[in-house]
């Protein structure tokens, strides 16, 4: 490819016209950016689409906020995930286009998506254990607390609304916009010690799990995120 | 002139609904229909309204169908078979009986799972399939999705559902096209067809 191909991960597709894609792509430095692109040719390829969680090099051209893609072409093989480890990763391209708007600067989310591709494909190879389990909670807590900092929500589970140091042995909530505060139940302050020192085990997590959540809801609106019902099963 | 009288319009708008039809084209299969063929234009006109008013969707395996329950699904021996071939579309489905060499029962997805598009279990209708699932009479399910994300994340649910009830599950296998060469296969076709490479 030319020069003025960039590294992307294709995060979303759908049809558009009836040659075209409308693509969802995260590039590194821009953060996700939309553009349109011809359907893969089919009598080469088999192919009606282009494949998530394939780092490609793409060639952008236009100046509005749709680009055309000029190119596109595999950088290397597209990461066969499969169960949970392929419904998180759909989880993370959810929350991503649901939380990052188009064309929004996002410098560091394309690092922050190929190290959560990258490790959930490393779990999935080394996957027999309940350790392999929670390592997968772990590397999507983590996603979650770095997309949240992205975004401008940084959160400091060491420390309280006024940065006094939380106490081991205390709960606490979590107040928008304002922080952690002193209360008779919520969240443990061992628990929260815990996350801010990347100490994970399985309450740390579960609790990691309920803040986020708490955190992301704002910001994901009321709409339910579709991909968190491939994990549950009646 | 410019424009067309409403009748030829309204036409034209109609026309369009289908996929690859644009305007231009919309225009040319009006202007066929009205100048050369009104015999067929009626005949297509008469098609389109008894399917849209009696095609409807078997009530056990979900594909198309004018009565209650498909052909396939009310054969002697076909209804009956403990092999059920899950696939996304009834696209699919003819794709399969074009080869003549599957000779179990169907269940229609109607889609397939994506996140992103709104598309979860429930949008999906699977309570449907895991209730045939309970019921006792499948030993075996052939998933036959898609070979793309969706495809995967849709197998890997009911493969799951499947598991549960102690169903054999196996999966079309992917790879090379017959008559492809092998030096203008993409990566990650090709990493799928030596992972799942057989003995020869």
């Amino acid at each position: 490819m030319s020069g003025h191909a960039v590294s992307a991960y294709l995060l979303h597709s759908v049809a558009f016209q009836d040659q075209k894609l409308l693509l969802d792509l995260l590039i590194p430095g821009q953060g996700r950016v939309r553009a349109v692109a011809r359907r893969p040719a089919k009598k080469h390829s088999g192919r009606s689409q282009w494949p998530l969680f394939c780092l490609c090099w793409v060639e952008l051209s236009g100046h509005s906020e749709l680009k055309t893609v000029r190119r596109i072409e595999e950088q290397q093989a597209a990461l066969p995930l499969q169960k949970e480890w392929l419904f998180s990763a759909l989880y993370l391209n959810e929350l991503i286009c649901r939380l990052f708007p188009a064309q929004v600067l996002a410098e560091t989310l394309f690092e922050i998506y190929q190290q959560a591709v990258q490790s959930l494909w490393a779990l999935q190879l080394a996957a027999d254990s309940e350790q392999a389990r929670a390592e997968l909670e772990q590397v999507l807590r983590q996603t979650e607390l770095l997309l949240l900092q992205e975004l401008g929500v940084p959160v400091d589970c060491s420390v309280d609304a006024q940065g006094e140091l939380l106490h081991r042995d205390c709960y606490y909530q979590w107040q928008h916009e304002y922080g952690f505060v002193a209360a008779p139940q919520g969240f443990f302050g061992a628990d929260l010690l815990a996350i801010s020192q990347g100490d994970w085990y399985s309450s740390s997590l579960r609790c990691a799990k309920q803040l986020n959540r708490q955190l992301l809801r704002p910001l994901l609106g009321p709409a339910p995120l579709h991909s968190r019902s491939l994990f549950r099963q009646d | 002139m410019g424009k067309h009288t409403p009748l030829v319009q309204k036409l034209i708008d109609a026309l369009r609904v289908l996929p690859s039809v644009g305007p231009k084209s919309a225009q040319r299969m009006a202007y066929q229909l009205l100048e050369r063929n009104r015999e067929a234009g009626l005949q297509l006109a008469d098609a389109l309204q008894a399917a849209m008013s009696k095609v409807g969707h078997c009530q056990r395996c979900r594909t198309f169908c004018e009565g209650q329950i498909c052909q396939i699904c009310a054969h002697p021996i076909r209804g009956q078979s403990s092999v059920l071939c899950i696939v996304a579309s009834a696209a699919d489905l003819f794709a399969i009986e074009q080869t003549g060499l599957f000779a179990g029962r169907y269940f229609v997805l109607r889609g397939q799972l994506s996140p992103l598009d709104g598309v979860g279990p429930a949008e999906l209708g699977l309570d449907a399939l895991s209730q045939q699932l309970v019921q006792g009479k499948i030993e075996e399910v052939i998933l036959a999705t898609n070979p793309t994300v969706e495809g995967e994340a849709t197998a890997f649910y009911i493969a799951e559902l499947c598991r549960k009830h102690n169903i054999q599950v196996s999966r079309l296998a992917q790879g090379m096209p017959v008559g492809g060469e092998l030096e203008y296969l993409d990566g990650s076709t090709l990493s799928y067809a030596l992972s799942g490479r057989k003995p020869f």
